[in-house]
Parts: C-alpha cells; structure tokens; sequence
C-alpha cells in the first residue's frame, strides 16, 4: 500500500521551501500595498487656497467642495458618508477691535440657537495651535432634520466642533460636524485640517 | 450614457451600469405657467396630486399656562415656491371667536393622511371685506427661522378668473375636518355669479359643488389645475348664532375637555368662491415685498352709536359705471338675466356679518341668496347685491336681508311679467351748465356751488302724469317739487337744483305718481376748475418723512434704485368728513393695493401723508396712485423708482421641471437612506465633474425609505434646443451610478422620477 502513497514527510526541496517563503512574502505586500493604497486613497488631500482670505489648507481629495458663498470661505463634504454628511468648513466673521473669541462663540450660539434645532454647548476650552496660535474649541450637538417637508428622514445627532482664531478684525471659524456614532472615528480629518492650515 | 473613461469613475473603480438606472418620466404636470419666456406651454390638466401638496391646514392657536390651544382651522393655498399662502382673513386674523397668537401651517406629506403642522406664518397683508389673506411661512414649530426665499415647496399659481363661464367644471381642495382627515377633493359646476357693491357683477362665482365649510380658504380650480376662486364662508361669531363646534382639548386645565373648552367651530357649506383675480393684488405685492404704510393723517372713525340697519330696498336691472342703478323696477319681464337690489346701510362697522336670503314662490333659492359673508362697506352709504348671467325663471321673489343673523329689510318683485309699456325715468346724471346751456362735467362728483344739474331719460311718460323730484343731503330732504308732466312721451330732460351745496352726500330721486322711478346719489366736493371738481392737489413723492412732512432733500420726480419706502403728500380741500374715497396703488398698471373708505381727515388740509413700504428695497418700477370718488377717477399721479420699470421675471413663477425619485439597494430593494442624488448644471458633463458645488444644480439625500427630491426646479429647454442633464446617486459601500443626457424639453412632464438600484462595491 506503501508504494501507492508518496512519503508526505519528506523534506522540500530547496526550491520549494523559497518558493513558499516568496508566495508568503508576496502575500504580505500585496496586502500591505492594498492597506496603504486604500489608507492613501481614503486619506488622499487636496490643498485648497483662497488669497483673499488669506487661507491655505489641506481638505480631503474628492470630497464636495463648495467654496462660491458668502457664508463660508471653504466647505468641504464626504459624498459618501451616511446618514450625514461629514463636514469641514472654514468661515470668516468680521468682528471688532475689543472682540474676544469668546465673544465670536456668543455670537454663532445665538445665530445658530435659531438655526439648528435642539442646539446645545457642550464645552468651550482655550487651546494653543501648532504655530503657537491661541484659540479657543467649542464642542456642540444639535439635531439635523431634512427641510423638505415632503420626505421622511429621522432627525441625526450632529456632534460638532469650532475652533476660533482671531485675526486682526477677523475671526477666522474652523468647523467639524459628523454623525455622532462616526464624530472620534473622524475627528483626525480636523485635527489634519487644523495642522496643514496656514494664515497669511 | 457611461463613460468607462470618466475620471469620476475611476475613482470609484467601476461605472454603474446606465442601464440600472431606471428613469421614469411621471405623468405629473406643474399646474400653471405664467411668465414663461419661450414658446407657448403646452396644454395642461387639473393634477390633483400637485395641487394637493399645495393646499395647507391653517391652525389659529393661542398660549395658555397649559400649553397651546387650537381655536379655529381653516385651509389655505400655498401660492409660491418660498412659502406664500392665500386663505381667508377670517383664518389668520384673530377675532373674538377665534383668539389667536400664532397661526400655524400643516401640510400634507402623504396624500392619503391628515396634514402634519409643520411651519409658523406671519400675516403679510388681508383684505377683511375680500375676506382675503396672504401669509408667509417664516418659521418651524420649534422656533427656528426660516429666511425669505430658502424654501421650494409645491404651489399653484392664480389663474384667470374672469375667464370662468356658466357650467364650467369646478375642482374645490381643502381640509374638510378639524385636521383629522386627509386633503380633500370636491367637484362641481359653476351655477352663477354674485354682484356685489364696489367689486362689481362678478364679486362671487356660485358653485354647485358641497364643499363643507372647513374648506374656507382653500382652492377652487379650473380644468387647467389654475386657481379661479377661494371657497369663502363667514366667519364664526363669538355671539352668534348656533355656531357648531368641537371641543379637542382641555383649554381650561380643569381636567376635562367640555363644552366649557375652547372650541373649534366647524360646520356649514360653502356655495360661494370669491374670484382669485380679487386676490392678485395682495399675492403680487407680497410677491414684491411691498406693503402699503398706515394711513396716517386720517384718523380713525367713531364707531357708530345706533344699531347697524339696511332700509329703502329696491331693484334695479341696471348698474352704470358709477355703480349707480340706471333705473328702479318693480317687476321684471321673463329671461331677465340681471336683478340687482339696492339698500341704504347705516351704523354697519366693518367684519360684520351680513346675508341676503331669497325664496322664489316661497322656496329658499341659494343661487340668488348671498350666502353669510363679511361686510366691508362702512358706516353709511347705498349697497348692492345682484345677479348675473343666468336668466332669472318666473315667479315671486322675496329678497330678506340679514345683518349678524338678524333680519332687517325685505323687498318682493315678480319676474315674468309681460312687456309693459309703463312710464319711467331713468339714467340719471349730474353737472353743471356752461356758458351755452349745456350740460358739462357730468358724472357723480360736483364741484361746490349754488347750482346743479341732473339730467335723465324719460319714456312712455303722459301729459298730466304727476312726477316729482325729491333731493337730499346727507339723509336729510333739502328741497322737493311736484308738477304735472310736460314734455314729451320720451327724450331726455334736465333739472336744476339751486341752493347751496356744500360738500358732502347728496341725493336725487325721481317719482312718478308716487312711485320711486330712478334715483342716484352724488358727492360735492372740492372747488371747481372748468366744469371739473378739484379736490387733491399739489401732489410730491418723497424717499424720506419726518414728523408727517416730507424730508425736503428727497423728494423727487424719479427717485434712484433701492429706496426702501415711497411716500406721497398732497393737499386736499373741501371734502366732507365720511365721504367714501378710493385709493389705489399700481406697480406698472398692476393694482396691488385697493382701499375704499370715509375721509377722516379735516375738510381742508395740507400734506395728507400716504406711503409704500418694503421689506428691503421697494424694486425698481412705476408707481401710481389714482384716487377716486363714487368711481370717478380724480386724480392719478406716477413716479419712478431706479430704471421705472419691474425686473423681468419679477412676477415669473419658478418654472421648471421638478426632480424625484429612490435609490435603493439592488438586492434587497429597501431604501438607503443618507444616500446622495446630485444633478449637475446643464453645462457640466459627468466627466468634467470636480466636485465642486458651484458645478451643482441640486443635492437631495434620500429619506427613510431611499426617496428623494432635488430642491430645486430643473430649467426646460425647448424641442429645438432641449437641455441635458447629468446626475449621480452615491452612498457609502455602494457602487455609484451616473449617467448623462436626461433630456428635458418644454414638453417634457413634470415630476421626472427616476429609480435608482445601487450594488455593494
């Protein structure tokens, strides 16, 4: 019976033991190659610049960029991101010579108090940016509702962050907002946001 | 349709396949089509669907320690994409019966459920006489703003209403039930139209659809889906008669919802529309953002001591342009198509509530009855209410008028008599001689002076036929004559009248063996200026006012762009207190705002201040002001504001084809909601998309069940030069779908649905 079955213990050849270690080895940086691709792919940047406003920053490649209104210099939107979209935004505000940034945060909780449905503060904290920078970072929540009466979505919680700079008379707002569930998952997209951002 | 090549795609690794996309063209047309620039639109039809979506729920509530309460509902017509709404002014202004602080709007989200309330309205402008309104959804429930101009909602535009004739088909949609039943439709046909005093023959169209009265204020269309008539029922009375009524809630907090809740009137039938052409001018000025300031030199009127009453009722078969009756009538021959009867009003006070009851041989007849409407005549003067275009059948009419469900005049008159040649006067006018004798300047405003003239047609009149002409002042007999007939059997003859007229209101009428043949009134005023009566002078517009006179740096014949406010100053003499005076503003010859009432200002005066107000910027056009008396057009002054004439489109309604749909999972069918449908501008293919927003017409994220529905209205293009349209669902995990070439011409129907079926990457 013997002869009919090779000896499967036997030892493999020298070729066959490298060409194992090589189909692993392949394996390994195919997927690794695959991970990274993927990583870059989802983490891919674009580099946005508004001269007027005298802004320069990294904003997430293929997202929808909408930077033609008055109300922002720059909003940046994830396509893809369900049930809400992921959102970054750079904003101006004109404010006057003995404006605090608090006081720019006074002013956008009442203006969106009115706006945003069960808006609420979470925390303000005094931080200091990357270039020595003072700010200040202001965690909110509200609901998100579809305004077109006619279709029927459920109200998403929104966790949303602010930082404040100010910048002679300007005070300059950069925003994140996001699905609850999703906000830490995310929350590196601003931080990258807030590290690339140049004022000049 | 799907580029392999397209930069979008090889992002996404792979193209959805076109054919996936499932396009279907709805049969669901946008109902009206004003303003549109091109080529004729294409013939439409009544969709019960659009008009539907548009037709709101009006809630009048009030705030109590307990929470709100409801105190009256009624319907309403949305009339503009940004939230206009037409409906009653008995539904939004608050009264006595309905206490209101808040109006709130429900709207209709599926078709076959009661409204969900939704939105908060300001009042913009009313019409208590019309008993018209127009609001403006200004907020959500819970207090957030909305901006002018941020919303897209379904709405129907005004359709013409002279337009509609005996028989047509008549669609009514409204909420017929305190909020508890879905929007509903009625149909039936038009059966006559109502005269009434100072509107003209066609003040109400008769429906002989059932429309229970709830639907107050909502729509009355015509087989083109165009709005022609506002269903209107009088307003409920705090006092008055059996109102019926629901008690929903425990208003009282006492723990028990009983009859001594707040309670929601309902109940009654609606057989009166009031014609949408009497709603343009308020609906295109709050289109333009122009509100008419206070009146603030004349002040307000006493209201009037005795008890409101009607009195001296009789018929006329003629109404001249003056709106004075031609001739009086006692009886009428067969196939007679118009009746009018007159009635003096006195101590009446505005918002009252007034009805004309008629029986033919003894039976209630609702066609010629002026069902219970809102007065808006004021205190004293001579009314009307008549019938029009339908051949009266014979028999005896008993004609009873009501005021506040209290009746106070009656008047019989019989149609069907033979052709009978019985004397008569009628026709009658005023004014005054010139040198040569011949009568001038006639209609029914006089100059002061010590004479007048009227002159008036006789015929089948006798020689020795007593007559007798009695003139009056302010109700009071001045002076009369008695003579045996003279002249010819018929022609036209002229009185003087010598005595001292002062300003005021005065009254001829004609006799003939004691019975009333004609009558008319007429108003002395202002000083005469060749044959012509001159009361308003001196006329200055101003950009600016202060303390009632006009900032002298800014008044101007043609005033530059964006000023926010129009005022106009002029000087007026001789003109008696309570004399009913019109004034009516247009914006290039449209006549936004119309007001009839007693002069309450001084006899004399200098600088009687009127002014025209915007929410921004009044828009650059011509504006006019004509004022009137008893018809007669005095004066009629214009000015221009930046280039004088209306931005083109001004009125246009957004016009375009609206887009719908649901992205759903290829393999289970359920609905993604979250996921993204964009259209790109017509200029943009799917591969010159760089997703950037200003390359976007319109985003819509599905909803619960995958649907969605792009916010904005898709611009047509025409069969020569159709527009194509490229768009693109997306959602996270799902392979994304485009295409290009969704081809929209002018024929194309409006809502385009398109289903879409997206497969795991």
């Amino acid at each position: 019976m013997s002869d009919f079955f090779p000896d499967i213990h036997r030892e493999l050849t020298f070729t066959q033991r490298w060409n194992s270690y090589l189909a692993l080895v392949m394996a390994g940086v195919v997927l690794f190659l695959g991970i990274s691709m993927r990583s870059s792919s989802l983490n891919a940047a674009q580099v946005f610049e508004n001269q007027e406003a005298g802004i320069r920053a990294q904003v997430p490649l293929n997202w929808l960029i909408d930077s033609k209104s008055d109300e922002y210099v720059i909003r940046a939107e994830d396509p893809n991101a369900l049930p809400f979209k992921t959102l970054l935004q750079v904003s101006t505000l004109t404010v006057g010579p003995d404006a605090a940034p608090r006081n720019v945060l006074d002013i956008l909780d009442i203006q969106r108090a009115s706006q945003l449905s069960a808006y609420r503060v979470i925390s303000r904290t005094e931080e200091t940016l990357r270039d020595g920078t003072p700010a200040i970072r202001m965690h909110y929540a509200y609901t998100q509702d579809e305004r077109n009466p006619f279709l029927e979505s459920l109200p998403v919680v929104v966790e949303g962050v602010d930082v404040v700079i100010l910048r002679r008379s300007q005070a300059l707002v950069i925003t994140y907002r996001e699905e609850q569930n999703s906000f830490d998952d995310n929350l590196y997209r601003f931080e990258n946001l807030l590290q690339t951002l140049e004022i000049f | 349709m799907c580029d392999q090549h397209y930069p979008l795609t090889r992002r996404f690794l792979a193209c959805g396949i076109a054919a996936s996309l499932l396009i279907t063209l709805g049969a669901v047309v946008v109902p009206l089509r004003y303003g549109q620039a091109q080529s004729d639109p294409p013939p439409v039809e009544l969709n019960e669907d659009i008009i539907k979506r548009a037709t709101v729920f009006v809630m009048q509530t009030y705030e109590t320690e307990g929470g709100p309460v409801i105190s009256c509902v009624g319907s309403g017509t949305l009339v503009s994409a940004n939230g206009l709404i037409l409906t009653n002014a008995h539904s939004a202004l608050p009264s006595d019966a309905c206490p209101s602080d808040r109006i709130t709007i429900g709207i209709t989200v599926r078709l076959d459920e009661p409204p969900i309330p939704t939105y908060t309205v300001e009042v913009i402008d009313y019409s208590q006489g019309l008993d018209l309104a127009v609001l403006r959804i200004n907020g959500y429930l819970d207090g957030r703003i909305i901006e002018p101009g941020t919303l897209q909602l379904p709405f129907v535009e005004l359709g013409d209403s002279s337009t509609v004739e005996l028989d047509n088909t008549i669609t009514v949609i409204g909420y017929p039930n305190i909020g508890n039943e879905a929007v509903t439709v009625t149909r039936g046909t038009v059966s006559g139209f109502t005269a009434e005093a100072r509107v003209g023959d066609r003040a109400w169209i008769r429906t002989s659809a059932t429309i229970p009265g709830l639907m107050s204020g909502g729509g009355a269309y015509n087989r083109d889906g165009e709005l022609v008539g506002i269903p209107t029922i009088a307003p409920a009375r705090a006092s008055g008669e059996a109102v019926d009524c629901r008690v929903i809630q425990d208003s009282n907090a006492d723990g028990r919802a009983d009859r001594n809740d707040t309670c929601v009137p309902v109940g009654g039938f609606i057989s009166a529309l009031r014609p949408s052409r009497l709603a343009r001018g308020l609906v295109r000025a709050a289109t333009l953002g122009i509100r008419q300031g206070q009146d603030l030199t004349g002040s307000t009127a006493p209201l009037p001591g005795g008890s409101p009453d009607f009195s001296r009722p009789f018929f006329t078969t003629r109404i001249n342009e003056a709106g004075m009756p031609s001739n009086v009538v006692g009886g009428i021959p067969a196939g007679t198509t118009s009746l009018y009867l007159f009635f003096d009003y006195d101590n009446m006070v505005d918002g009252m509530i007034y009805e004309l009851r008629v029986a033919v041989d003894n039976v209630p007849d609702a066609l010629y009855s002026l069902p219970p409407v809102t007065w808006s005549g004021g205190e004293r003067g001579l009314w009307y209410i008549g019938t029009t275009g339908t051949p009266l059948r014979n028999g005896m009419y008993d004609f009873r008028l009501f005021i506040e469900g209290r009746e106070t005049a009656s008047a019989r008159i019989t149609v069907g008599q033979g052709p009978r040649a019985n004397p008569g006067f009628s026709d009658v006018v005023f004014g005054l001689l010139d040198e040569n004798n011949n009568l001038v300047g006639t209609n029914y405003v006089l100059p002061e002076g010590s004479g007048i003239q009227a002159r008036f047609v006789y015929h089948n009149m006798q020689p020795g036929l007593t007559w007798s002409h009695i003139w009056y002042f302010e109700g009071e007999e001045l002076f009369r004559a008695n003579a045996p007939w003279d002249g010819d059997e018929q022609g036209t003859r002229t009185i003087t009248a010598a005595a001292d007229f002062l300003p005021g209101q005065y009254r001829l009428e004609l006799y003939i063996d004691g019975g009333l043949s004609a009558t008319a009134d007429f108003v002395i005023a202002g000083g005469a200026e060749i044959s012509r009566s001159v009361i308003f002078t001196d006329f200055r517009f101003a950009s600016e006012a202060a303390g009632g006179l006009p900032v002298a740096e800014t008044v101007r014949a043609d005033f530059p762009a964006d000023i926010a406010a129009l005022y106009v100053f002029f000087n007026w003499r001789l003109i008696a207190p309570g004399t009913m005076w019109t004034r009516r503003w247009s914006v290039d010859g449209d006549v936004l705002f119309e007001i009839t009432e007693p002069w309450n200002a001084p006899p004399e005066g200098e600088n009687y201040l009127l002014n025209l107000e915007s929410l921004d910027t009044l828009p650059d056009a011509t504006y006019a002001l004509e004022i009137s008396i008893s018809n007669v057009i005095l004066e009629m002054v214009s000015v221009k504001v930046g280039l004088g004439q209306l931005p083109v489109g001004a009125f246009a309604s957004a016009e375009g084809i609206q887009m719908t749909g649901r992205i759903t999972d290829a393999e289970t069918g359920q609905g993604i909601p979250g996921a993204m449908f964009i259209v790109l501008k017509s200029e943009y293919a799917i591969e010159d998309f760089l997703w950037t927003k200003d390359q976007v017409l319109g985003v819509s994220l599905a909803d619960n069940e995958g649907r969605f529905q792009i916010p904005v209205l898709l611009p047509r293009g025409t069969l020569d030069e159709p527009i194509l349209y490229s768009v693109l669902a997306n959602a996270e995990g799902y392979i994304p779908i485009t295409t290009d070439g969704i081809i929209i011409t002018d024929i194309t129907e409006s809502p385009i649905e398109i289903d879409v079926a997206l497969s795991h990457n």
